[in-house]
């Protein structure tokens, strides 16, 4: 599978979908439509999400999978609570 | 359903480098805080045994032995003491994170690992007989002519020891505040010095009330 891309490689703003396609019939939806906040973030920020929400959310579990301390690890879920806000908030300004 | 992934995705390179300027991103916490009182225990012994003086977060000094061995551990504790509480304080001011106290305590003691190399080195004879003679020498008012060349050199060494220890343990201390707060660039900078400044006035403070009381 392709890795899909969030942000445009020529101006770096966010790119939205506009050709959907169902594979069983072929029927094509045209639009635009954005995406989701979670789908914004980078490929290692999802996983973090996915390990995050796996551990049941707990910064300790999360710690001694990735053999790091808590607070680094509490840090890096910081980090990545900013970023989707600011994904929200681009969404919600592209909304209004 | 399958365990979380997070070791084979995540997984941070663990070099020497990283251990030694920023151990906190591996260990914090509880098991920070164990490791480090046991630091600060061995560095108050080895201190009682050769007479240096941690009077302060970053203060050392040699002086002759024969100062009870609590006292050692006493101005050990109170170092750190200060600057966990001015650091937590300068947290809850600063950081917009919620962040635990036993972090910023934890990774404090840890931070004072330097100062056991000190206490070590002091612990060598010739070291010892160098720092005496100089001091010696300096009392007399003849510090530059009064000692050996040897003893020179050695007190020379002992000295640069402890200067690159202080400069790794205070290197150590911002790393274990920016970590444990989570706090970085200008604002992590400015509040660490100042705060690094008011537990240093505060901990001399507590230690010449210390040496009143017990006399």
């Amino acid at each position: 599978m392709k890795v899909l891309p969030t942000r445009c490689p020529a101006c770096g703003d966010a790119l939205k979908v506009k050709r959907m396609v169902c594979r069983s019939c072929q029927t094509e939806l045209e639009g635009l439509f954005a995406l989701p906040a979670l789908a914004r973030l980078s490929r290692d920020e999802q996983r973090f999400v996915l390990d995050f929400v796996k551990s049941s959310g707990s910064l300790k579990q999360m710690a001694r999978l990735m053999k790091l301390s808590y607070p680094t690890v509490r840090n890096r879920l910081d980090e990545i609570i900013g970023r989707i806000k600011t994904c929200e908030s681009e969404l919600s300004e592209a909304e209004g | 359903m399958g365990e979380p992934t997070a070791v084979g995705h995540h997984g941070h390179k663990q070099s020497l480098a990283r251990w030694l300027f920023n151990p906190f991103q591996f260990v914090a916490g509880a098991t920070a805080l164990c490791a480090g009182l046991g630091v600060m225990l061995a560095t108050a012994l080895l201190a009682s045994a050769t007479g240096v003086h941690f009077d302060g977060v970053l203060d050392c000094h040699f002086a002759d032995t024969g100062a009870p061995r609590w006292l050692h551990l006493g101005e050990v504790i109170v170092g750190w003491a200060c600057m966990g509480i001015i650091l937590t304080v300068c947290g809850f001011l600063f950081s917009r994170s919620s962040f635990r106290i036993v972090d910023v305590f934890g990774t404090q003691a840890l931070a004072r690992a330097p100062y056991l190399v000190v206490a070590a080195v002091s612990l060598l004879a010739p070291v010892r007989n160098a720092v005496g003679e100089l001091a010696a020498a300096a009392q007399t008012g003849d510090a530059l002519s009064g000692i050996g060349t040897g003893a020179a050199l050695l007190a020379g060494i002992a000295l640069l020891v402890c200067l690159v220890m202080g400069i790794w343990m205070v290197a150590l201390m911002y790393r274990a505040y920016s970590v444990s707060c989570n706090l970085k660039g200008s604002k992590a900078i400015g509040s660490f010095i100042a705060g690094l400044i008011a537990a240093e006035i505060i901990s001399k403070a507590v230690l010449w009330h210390l040496y009143r009381v017990t006399g």
